[in-house]
């Protein structure tokens, strides 16, 4: 197998855990970002691309006060933060975000509360000291993830992640670094808000209702 | 203001005298030293009819605004606290009942003088209070780990340095860390 097939091996699996840990140490330093590797994926992302992140659980974030959580970056060093990309279509967005909204039966429905925009290279550009030089502190791909409300439908195409690089040495401890990555990616992505409301002229605020109303309830 | 204290001033006849007549035969010599008397001042607010002075008013609107941040965090956790695991339907852990009771306790040792605090908690369950000021952003993370484990961060703005020390409640490092790095209230022996 080439480079590229193997890593989109890698991003393609959905059983793989940890993909954060796994991929540093397959493909260290942001190999595979030189290869599309999401399943239907129109390219990979480029440094100018514009990406979107949403946040939808209440622990993220606090409405009454518009404080945002660090613990909202969290997964960009376990399976990947989820990022949408500018390019993606209102038909592309709506798949997204009905994927995000869903939620098993009986419980709590969700809606997107904050949408951040930024561009892929501020996240590339990002650096970190490990053994005693400068490297990338995140990669960002265009993985596409499998749907669950329609499984049989392919991917939506416009969906990316970010990982970490998790590169950290004593005296920082593991826990100590993800706190540094929570903040760095708070202080990267926070820097500038989309209202919800009039984002892709109302799309998402449809969608939220859609969901409140029980539309996106997984059926198992 | 000024209306609170023309409200006060009519009550006060009806409140010391019950609205009773004064008997004539009090006496003149009564009546004389009465009227070269000031009126005796009353401690207004040891009587059990009086409304709350301006500056009791004053007092208690201050500590409720600075106490309401914390209320508000204490709601936050409390709510989050009844979340069952998967809660997210993506395999959320449920939050863990000593780390959370740990959080709101800590809640009510913070003075106005702190920064607000944003409760939350994590998919894994723990209880986190971040702190962001001007000048660093700090937190402080309560697990359950075979007994309550703290976790304690600061990284100043602008910054890739950050500081961090974990231990249980009861290690001299913890409440040290506490006091002079996040400049926070520090744990009574009794915490956990």
């Amino acid at each position: 197998m080439t480079s590229c097939e193997l890593c989109r091996a890698l991003f393609n699996d959905s059983n793989q855990k940890n993909l954060a840990a796994v991929a540093e140490q397959q493909f260290p330093n942001c190999h595979c970002e030189q290869f599309s590797v999401g399943e239907g994926s129109p390219s990979r992302v480029h440094d100018d691309e514009i990406l979107y992140r949403m946040l939808t659980d209440p622990i993220d974030l606090d409405q009454d006060t518009g404080q945002i959580a660090r613990e909202a970056f969290a997964q960009a060093y376990k399976d990947g933060l989820s990022i949408v990309r500018e390019r993606a279509t209102d038909a592309e967005m709506e798949a997204v975000v009905r994927e995000v909204l869903s939620v098993k039966p009986n419980k709590e429905r969700r809606t997107i509360r904050a949408i951040f925009e930024f561009r892929c290279l501020t996240i590339r550009d990002e650096r970190c000291v490990f053994q005693g030089s400068q490297h990338k502190a995140f990669c960002v791909y265009d993985q596409t993830v499998s749907r669950i409300l329609e499984p049989n439908e392919p991917p939506v195409a416009t969906h990316g992640t970010i990982l970490s690089r998790r590169l950290f040495e004593p005296p920082t401890t593991k826990r100590q670094f993800q706190s540094d990555c929570n903040d760095t990616l708070h202080r990267i992505i926070t820097a500038r808000s989309v209202d919800v409301t009039t984002f892709r002229n109302g799309l998402v605020a449809t969608l939220n209702a859609r969901s409140l109303a029980g539309e996106f309830i997984r059926a198992v | 203001m000024t209306s609170t204290a023309v409200q006060f001033y009519e009550q006060e006849p009806a409140a010391t005298t019950g609205g009773r007549r004064r008997p004539i035969s009090a006496g003149l010599a009564g009546l004389a030293l009465l009227m070269n008397t000031a009126t005796p001042a009353i401690d207004n607010s040891k009587t059990p009819t009086a409304r709350p002075g301006i500056e009791q008013n004053k007092t208690s609107e201050r500590r409720r605004r600075y106490r309401a941040p914390v209320e508000h965090g204490m709601a936050r956790l409390k709510r989050f606290a009844k979340y069952k695991a998967d809660w997210d339907s993506r395999g959320a852990a449920a939050p863990m009942s000593l780390a959370i009771n740990a959080a709101l306790r800590y809640l009510t040792f913070l003075q106005s003088w702190h920064p607000n605090p944003l409760a939350t908690i994590s998919r894994d369950g723990e209880a986190i209070l971040e702190f962001d000021d001007n000048d660093a952003f700090s937190s402080i993370r309560f697990r359950d780990d075979h007994g309550l484990i703290v976790e304690l961060y600061r990284r100043p703005k602008g910054s890739q340095q950050s500081l961090y020390e974990e231990g249980s409640a009861r290690d001299a490092s913890i409440n040290e860390f506490i006091r002079d790095q996040l400049k926070l209230p520090t744990l009574p022996h009794d915490f956990v």
